[in-house]
């Protein structure tokens, strides 16, 4: 059973086309990334499967069932900003969140503690650092221990230890087994957290599926070798490789799979006379990748997803 | 709705603002009608006696105190207009409506607990006008009537009124200072200038209907009546205005229902 599913989803602001026909399913127990640079779509997304702004068309379910506010009652969600009242204090912020939901009244001062917030439990909001109110948004998510997390960009205005902090917390929410939706612009962040994920760039989804096969291509292997004219053209036997490279006099080969072993490409040029005088493994930075993948025509790819 | 109530009733019960407003209101109707009355004791002391009672009659002697209040303290009205105004744009400005949905209440849920607002808020002042009728009442010199109390029982639906534009202007308009602004322009100068305009070009005075207008109208004033009468016409009659109030009543609430279900919050 998917935790969410998404079809076809599409929103239109006047001329502007947020979301353009978006599907991707969800799975129970996954960390999902929704990754997009800025403008893409994902607090759009985010925002009509909790109901704050409407659909132009196409549907999506929660838990398998029709949306409906009970179901956003199992749903911690830290949508955009946080959103609180600013006259109030933390503590008595979390009690209207555990009231409107129907439970977590107890777990005020222990979500509280897990971010870090404890001690300044009765300040007022207004009087909170954009990483303190990031914080108490977190907390709030947590307060009925949900079994969905819905994070936008979670670790927005956090100094670098914060963002390891929540990293780690993300990290160990999903460790007790719950499932967590999580929006980021950044590739790093996504990478490091999630297991699944959908990739959208300016309203159209690129890709979706797990994280190891969007992200990560074949190998890239780099060779040269001195005085050799037709390095290109023996190497171009070689299987498996899908495209060569030209680089400063040496070589880039790109493959389609991850396990190439340098001893059998040196010992191939070997056998075809030629001694390399340079041969590395290169991953592909990630950066590059993620570049790559939303500068590409930007048709979906759904032979990407795989069942789990 | 005892859960959302509760809810409701921790973000308001710390909000400064909100106690203030209501506390002035409270202060404002005491302190009008008492302005009202000395300057009408004032009035008869520069006629005499006997020529005062004649022309201004006794107007916070019950049972005419239950017109002369609820009269006098509708032109505060705009004071609990402001407090739900106030109520609705921090949302907004806060962006609680969104948080509120996200965390689980559906958008009707949302928007009817501000229109149980507009009741409580309505039912507070028409409490505060009750009480300070009885006060003004006491201290005046005719035995105790419940005779004419109808006029706080029409200053209820008056309230009812107002308050329930006011969230409409905060629903719609969405920022404080916008509907704040543009409510008060309606309720002190665009209201009256078409209602007068309207009463003076047309026969049948259809002025007397527009929105907030048919509210004032169920209280007409309260001095001079006679002259008053004989002056204008006499303004419709009291069930087609009191039906009026709650068609419109009905179709602010509508309006404001279906704003917010629609919406991108």
């Amino acid at each position: 059973m998917p935790i969410l599913s998404v079809q076809q989803l599409s929103k239109r602001y006047g001329p502007i086309q947020a979301l353009d026909g978006v599907s991707f399913e969800v799975p129970k127990g996954t960390v999902f990334g929704i990754l997009g640079p800025n403008g893409s779509g994902k607090t759009t997304t985010l925002g009509i499967v909790m109901d704050v702004l409407k659909a132009t068309s196409g549907t999506y379910t929660f838990f398998d069932q029709a949306p409906s506010a009970e179901s956003r009652q199992r749903i911690g969600t830290l949508l955009e900003t946080p959103n609180f009242y600013h006259y109030l204090s933390a503590s008595k912020n979390l009690k209207i969140s555990a009231g409107i939901k129907g439970k977590g009244e107890n777990e005020i001062d222990s979500v509280l503690d897990r971010v870090g917030l404890l001690q300044r439990k009765d300040s007022a909001f207004s009087t909170f650092s954009l990483g303190m109110k990031q914080r108490l948004a977190i907390a709030a998510s947590l307060l009925g221990s949900p079994e969905v997390l819905v994070l936008d960009e979670p670790t927005n205005g956090l100094d670098p230890v914060g963002i390891s902090e929540i990293r780690e917390l993300i990290k160990s929410l999903s460790g007790e087994g719950k499932t967590i939706i999580m929006a980021s612009h950044l590739l790093d962040e996504v990478e490091k957290v999630c297991t699944h994920m959908v990739l959208l760039k300016k309203g159209k989804m690129i890709a979706t599926g797990k994280v190891s096969e969007i992200l990560t291509t074949g190998d890239v292997v780099e060779i040269g070798a001195a005085g050799s004219g037709d390095l290109a053209g023996v190497i171009g036997a070689f299987p498996g490789i899908s495209k060569i490279e030209a680089q400063d006099g040496r070589l880039n080969l790109i493959f389609d799979s991850t396990d190439i072993s340098l001893g059998k490409i040196n010992e191939y040029c070997f056998s075809k006379g030629i001694t390399l005088d340079h041969l590395s493994m290169k991953r592909k930075n990630l950066e590059t990748r993620f570049l790559e993948l939303t500068q590409e025509a930007p048709t979906a790819k759904p032979g990407k997803k795989k069942p789990n | 709705m005892q859960k959302i109530l509760a809810v409701e009733w921790l973000k308001i019960r710390f909000y400064k603002a909100f106690w203030i407003l209501l506390g002035l209101f409270v202060v404002s109707i005491v302190g009008l009608n008492y302005l009202v009355d000395s300057f009408i004791v004032k009035a008869k002391a520069q006629t005499g006696k006997a020529n005062g009672d004649a022309i201004l009659g006794h107007p916070f002697n019950y049972p005419d105190v239950w017109h002369t209040v609820s009269f006098w303290s509708g032109f505060l009205l705009f004071l609990p207009g402001l407090i739900i105004i106030t109520l609705m744009t921090n949302e907004f400005t806060y962006r609680t409506h969104r948080q509120n949905i996200i965390d689980g209440w559906t958008r009707l849920q949302f928007i009817a607990i501000k229109l149980v607002w507009v009741f409580i808020l309505a039912l507070i002042s028409t409490i505060v006008v009750f009480a300070t009728a009885i006060l003004f009442g006491a201290l005046g010199d005719s035995p105790f009537s419940f005779l004419k109390l109808e006029y706080v029982g029409y200053f209820f639906i008056e309230a009812l009124s107002y308050i329930a534009v006011a969230l409409l202007f905060g629903i719609v308009l969405k920022r404080a200072g916008l509907a704040i602004g543009l409510f008060f322009l309606y309720i002190l100068i665009i209201k009256n200038t078409i209602s007068g305009l309207l009463n003076y070009f047309t026969p049948v005075k259809i002025g007397h209907y527009l929105p907030l207008s048919i509210n004032d109208a169920l209280i007409p004033f309260p001095f001079i009546k006679d002259m008053v009468k004989a002056m204008t016409q006499q303004p419709p009659n009291v069930s087609i205005l009191l039906g009026g109030s709650v068609v419109y009543i009905c179709l602010y609430s509508w309006i404001m229902i279906r704003t917010f279900q629609k919406a991108d919050l």
